[in-house]
């Protein structure tokens, strides 16, 4: 539960004139680079990092926090606007967003969406509040062999959100575990595949492995890319929200998307993309104006922004209780920890409750500050269009580069993260996914020691030390689980008798 | 227009699997000796090398994946010219420091980028730089590299 001494602690130390600054800084950068079409939550903070490294761990996380929650908004900007989704997770508000726009009603629809959008991000956040102590008491519970088959199941379960690109996935996650396997072993000492570099003998450092992977390599897809994206814009003078009137009879629609989305953020992997589709299809099936969806319906808006928002808090309950990052976002999350020594794991919350309960009143902080700067920055959107894209990619470079240095200041990882771009650049051209790479990485370091300790436990056998360990068979029974089911329902939907009569 | 790659999967396929094999090769070419004689000790390569059996067996799977992905076409040149400013942009940053090797690299990387107003470049470029120097060096009092006769 709770910890109401805690709680104290936390709201004194987040509700610092400095932390305040921090969380309007970031709410604004967010929405703004968020809402500028295909850039994303991931390239607004991997470019912020830099930032965030002579800061207090309370301020480097509320800086974070802010641009996630301000981008997952500013994504349904673009998306009302432009009919292009500043950020994938907004997808789904173009459907009855943009048709609502297009009928004049443009103010109307970022009312719609800013408050779906609030009220969906303040209700993760309770569920993050009450959920995440609950989650981090029972996983203390977990031991090595725990940790370990734990950590395996949450990358198969990232693997496992594109069957498409299944085994593209796996030899993604193999390529972050081999990354983290660069360096020392931490058990022996031993060089390994350092190739006689002796810069390599610390191992990869993450920022900016995953600065060239996520944040250059963004940069590369554009200069390359051919397509060329519309500016058009839908006119509009500001925002103007819904009365309590508006809402009767729609709280149903924002309360429901907001549990799915913040049950699929908890789900490593799942993504917010997953969270809008199924719950605007929710809504959809179960809205009283469910034939107007697709022509301006407001249900079709509150549906998709409500749940985009609440993923940002369900995400967090992993990455925070368990020290497993869910998504990409949540990673780089840890990422920032590791700057400051925070060691991410299982211990997270117990170790550092002051941190995990600061980022708790954070979030709160960061929705309502969203509240206030989307009056603003609704209006300074159509600028932020018209800034050329070579200046700002450029200016993305430059941050990257910064970003890099500043961790260690050494040029090796610059060219760290040079390579990394170009990997990644890559990877995203041959559709191979980047999420499970970093989480692979993240979480690398940890899976070994664990499954070593495993194997040193295991002295009378492995199978004897399973048996006494029930958590651990319920993880490995529900990876199993997950990983044949999709082959069972094939296999049951096959039609033999079409078969055996040829 | 799309540019259909027929046999992009056996590509990338052999790609990943050679790269697997020769790790796979180099983990028992270079020798890993510290392993403790208590049961169930692990050496440094245990994991890697069950990490590369799945990175191999993952390469394989997409050797033989019948249907083919389909790639855009893209524009070689700009992902040319934007890696090798950047490597000349690194080699710079610390030898002529921060504010010089940024300079330079903002307006022939935004120039080659396509952006071709001299004037409101050049602006752009000294402004933007000297904002990001003052931001790290005195807000944030994050040193960057300077130049040698600063």
């Amino acid at each position: 539960m709770v910890d109401a001494q805690l709680l104290l602690a936390a709201i004194k130390n987040a509700t610092t004139l400095s932390t305040i600054i921090i969380i309007f800084i970031g709410t604004i950068w967010g929405i703004i680079i968020g809402a500028l079409p295909g850039l994303g939550s991931i390239l607004a903070i991997a470019i912020s990092l830099p930032f965030t490294y002579t800061m207090s761990p309370t301020n480097a996380i509320a800086l974070i926090l802010s641009i996630y929650c301000g981008s997952v908004y500013g994504g349904s900007i673009a998306a009302i606007l432009m009919n292009t989704p500043g950020t994938p997770a907004a997808a789904a508000t173009t459907f009855d967003g943009h048709p609502l726009a297009k009928q004049g009603k443009s103010n109307e629809a970022l009312g719609w969406a800013t408050s779906a959008s609030i009220m969906g991000g303040l209700f993760s956040c309770l569920v993050l509040m009450f959920l995440g102590p609950a989650l981090a008491q029972f996983a203390l519970r977990f031991g090595p062999l725990e940790t370990a088959t734990f950590i395996i199941f949450a990358l198969l379960c990232i693997v496992n959100s594109r069957r498409d690109v299944f085994f593209r996935g796996l030899f993604s996650t193999c390529l972050g575990l081999m990354f983290a396997a660069v360096g020392v072993d931490p058990l022996t000492g031993e060089m390994r595949f350092t190739f006689g570099c002796f810069d390599l003998s610390g191992g990869f450092a993450l920022v900016p492995v995953v600065i060239g992977i996520f944040a250059l390599s963004e940069v590369f897809f554009r200069l390359t890319s051919k397509k060329e994206e519309s500016k058009y814009l839908v006119e509009y003078t500001g925002i103007k929200f819904p009365s309590f009137r508006q809402w009767k009879g729609r709280i149903k629609i924002l309360i429901k998307s907001a549990c799915l989305g913040c049950g699929i953020g908890i789900l490593p992997g799942a993504g917010s993309s997953a969270a809008v589709f199924l719950s605007y299809a929710s809504a959809k099936s179960s809205s009283p104006n469910k034939d107007k969806f697709g022509t301006g319906e407001p249900d079709g808006i509150i549906a998709p922004e409500a749940a985009n928002n609440a993923v940002t808090g369900g995400a967090l309950v992993p990455t925070l209780a368990l020290g497993i990052p869910g998504d990409a976002v949540t990673a780089i999350m840890l990422v920032t920890l590791t700057i400051f020594g925070i060691t991410p794991g299982v211990r997270l919350m117990q170790d550092n409750p002051d941190i995990v309960y600061s980022l708790f009143i954070v979030l709160i902080i960061a929705n309502i500050v969203m509240l206030i700067c989307s009056m603003g920055i609704a209006r300074v959107f159509a600028f932020c269009l018209k800034i050329p894209e070579p200046l700002l990619m450029t200016l993305v470079v430059i941050l990257c580069c910064l970003g890099a240095y500043g961790v260690q200041n050494r040029t090796f990882d610059l060219y760290i993260t040079l390579v990394c771009g170009f990997i990644g650049y890559l990877l995203r051209y041959f559709n191979i996914p980047l999420a499970p790479l970093v989480i692979g990485l993240v979480l690398g370091e940890q899976l070994e020691i664990t499954i070593r300790q495993t194997m040193l436990l295991s002295g009378d056998g492995f199978l004897h030390l399973l048996l006494h360990r029930p958590i651990a068979i319920i993880i490995i029974f529900t990876t199993i689980i997950m990983l044949v089911y999709p082959y069972c329902n094939r296999f049951k939907n096959l039609n033999f008798r079409k078969i055996f009569r040829g | 227009m799309k540019v259909y790659f027929d046999r992009v999967n056996l590509y990338i396929g052999l790609t990943i699997v050679i790269i697997g094999i020769a790790l796979f090769i180099y983990s028992f070419f270079v020798k890993f000796t510290l392993v403790s004689s208590t049961p169930g000790s692990t050496g440094s390569m245990f994991l890697p090398r069950y990490i590369l059996l799945i990175w191999i067996f993952s390469g394989i799977a997409i050797l033989f994946k019948p249907v083919s992905e389909e790639c855009e076409e893209v524009n070689l040149h700009n992902l040319i010219y934007s890696t090798s400013l950047i490597f000349i942009f690194i080699l710079l940053f610390e030898r002529v420091g921060y504010l010089i090797s940024s300079t330079v690299f903002f307006m022939s990387h935004a120039y080659f980028s396509g952006f071709r107003k001299k004037l409101i470049l050049l602006t752009c470029s000294i402004l933007s730089n000297f904002l990001i120097y003052y931001i790290f060096m005195h807000l944030l009092q994050m040193p960057l590299p300077e130049a040698p006769w600063q």
